[in-house]
């Protein structure tokens, strides 16, 4: 079901969240169009089974919504969902207990910027990808967060429950640890 | 670590991210947005408007309360539990000194409260240290048999020997464990997450086991170290083992 009310596109997330609260199902509709492709592509990052993916979104927003009295309206509520899906995918894994694999089988971003032979651009999207899911989690989960999801340093700590300072730090050794296989894309 | 966060060239680290976005980052670089159709999320929609729709009735009312307001549901329930042995007879907690029985209630509601708010902790709030859990698993494992053997009691009966003292240990067994078991089941019903594993499941059946232990140290006027342990602090295992159990054949 599409939001079809312009006004509900023009509100903001926080906007949505009071209404929703106040028991405006489409503000709903509205979150959902925002926030689940982006919640599906980013269990899909890690997680190959499309079922587990669907069920993880699925619980995020459920917590949503039951959580949706917690929620403060005075704060953002972008990193407030995300640090619910980041908890519940963490479950996910100590539940399974295995590492998060790179997504060898998905196609790298139909962009051309940069590579025109798409051989070359999948060879490199594919070593990225795999020296990304190389990484401890706890860079990886910053890396993507800050400069994936654009989400600023802050907001990061806020959802993982860290200082700025260790965001920082955690940012940093995971981009010294893919520095050399940037410096091997970019020959 | 050869260069600290501050001393980093952002320039070259910015231009460098935005390599490893462009190659393994955000699909939405550049390329037009995908529907809803073609992501599948049609079906997820339906099944998360499904999933709302069964929110109904008081379980889920309690369960979109803030955190703190299902705390209290849970720890008036487990005190409700424990004020009702007081009403019966406690000569026996005179006879110890009140200042003994205190001394247990206040340090087990305090565990109690530990551990259900660890229990009901919301989601959005940055995961905790696993370490607490494990430690108020500890804690509230050790605490009853601490008491046991560390505060001698003068005040109470003895137990009895031989096949009695096992009769006598079944019996406030099965009383703690009953009387923890609707603590249990509330504390594991007011947490919204489904996902928890055997280390959570634990702590709520310690949770209730605390509830039990402290009703049975109200009723029961048999203070001896042995009886305390075997059939008093045991409930603590009983339920702990019996809701990690649960858990774990959840996950499989």
């Amino acid at each position: 079901m599409r939001c079809m009310l312009p006004r509900f596109r023009m509100m903001s997330d926080e906007e949505l969240m009071a209404a929703y609260v106040a028991g405006d199902q489409r503000a709903f509709a509205q979150l959902f169009e925002r926030y689940g492709p982006m919640l599906v592509r980013l269990m899909t990052r890690h997680i190959r089974n499309q079922a587990d993916v669907h069920e993880l979104v699925q619980q995020t927003f459920l917590q949503l919504h039951r959580a949706r009295h917690d929620f403060d309206p005075k704060r953002r509520l972008r990193p407030w969902l995300m640090t619910i899906a980041f908890n519940l995918k963490r479950e996910y894994y100590r539940r399974r207990m295995r590492k998060p694999e790179a997504p060898l089988e998905h196609e790298p971003p139909a962009s051309n910027r940069g590579f025109d032979h798409p051989v070359e651009r999948k060879k490199a999207a594919l070593r990225l990808r795999t020296a990304l899911g190389n990484l401890p989690a706890g860079q990886r989960e910053v890396i993507e967060m800050h400069w994936f999801k654009e989400l600023s340093f802050p907001e990061v700590a806020q959802i993982l429950g860290l200082s700025v300072s260790a965001v920082k730090v955690r940012a940093h050794r995971g981009y010294q640890k893919l520095r050399a296989e940037i410096e091997a894309v970019t020959k | 670590m050869t260069s600290s966060p501050e001393s980093l060239n952002f320039a070259s680290l910015e231009e460098d991210m935005a390599v490893v976005r462009q190659f393994a980052g955000s699909e939405d670089d550049g390329a037009a947005p995908l529907s809803l159709q073609q992501l599948g999320l049609e079906k997820l929609r339906g099944d998360i408007d499904a999933a709302i729709a069964r929110e109904q009735g008081l379980l889920a009312r309690l369960r979109s309360r803030p955190a703190t307001q299902r705390l209290a549901v849970v720890v008036v329930a487990a005190a409700t539990t424990a004020a009702a042995m007081a009403m019966g007879p406690i000569d026996h907690l005179r006879g110890d000194g009140l200042w003994r029985a205190g001394l247990v209630m206040v340090m087990v509601a305090v565990l109690t409260v530990l551990a259900c708010w660890r229990l009901l902790r919301p989601l959005h709030l940055p995961p905790a240290n696993r370490w607490v859990s494990y430690g108020l698993l500890a804690a509230g494992v050790l605490l009853p048999f601490f008491m046991a053997l560390a505060l001698s009691h003068d005040g109470g009966k003895a137990a009895a020997a031989g096949a009695g003292f096992f009769k006598q240990c079944g019996v406030c067994l099965a009383f703690g464990v009953a009387l923890g078991l609707p603590v249990l089941g509330l504390a594991l019903l007011l947490r919204r997450a489904k996902v928890d594993g055997a280390a959570i499941g634990a702590l709520a059946g310690v949770a209730a086991g605390l509830t039990g232990y402290l009703t049975l140290h109200i009723h029961c006027s048999i203070s001896d170290p042995a009886h305390v342990i075997g059939g008093h602090a045991s409930v603590l295992l009983v339920l702990g083992g019996a809701a990690a159990l649960w858990r774990l054949r959840e996950h499989r």
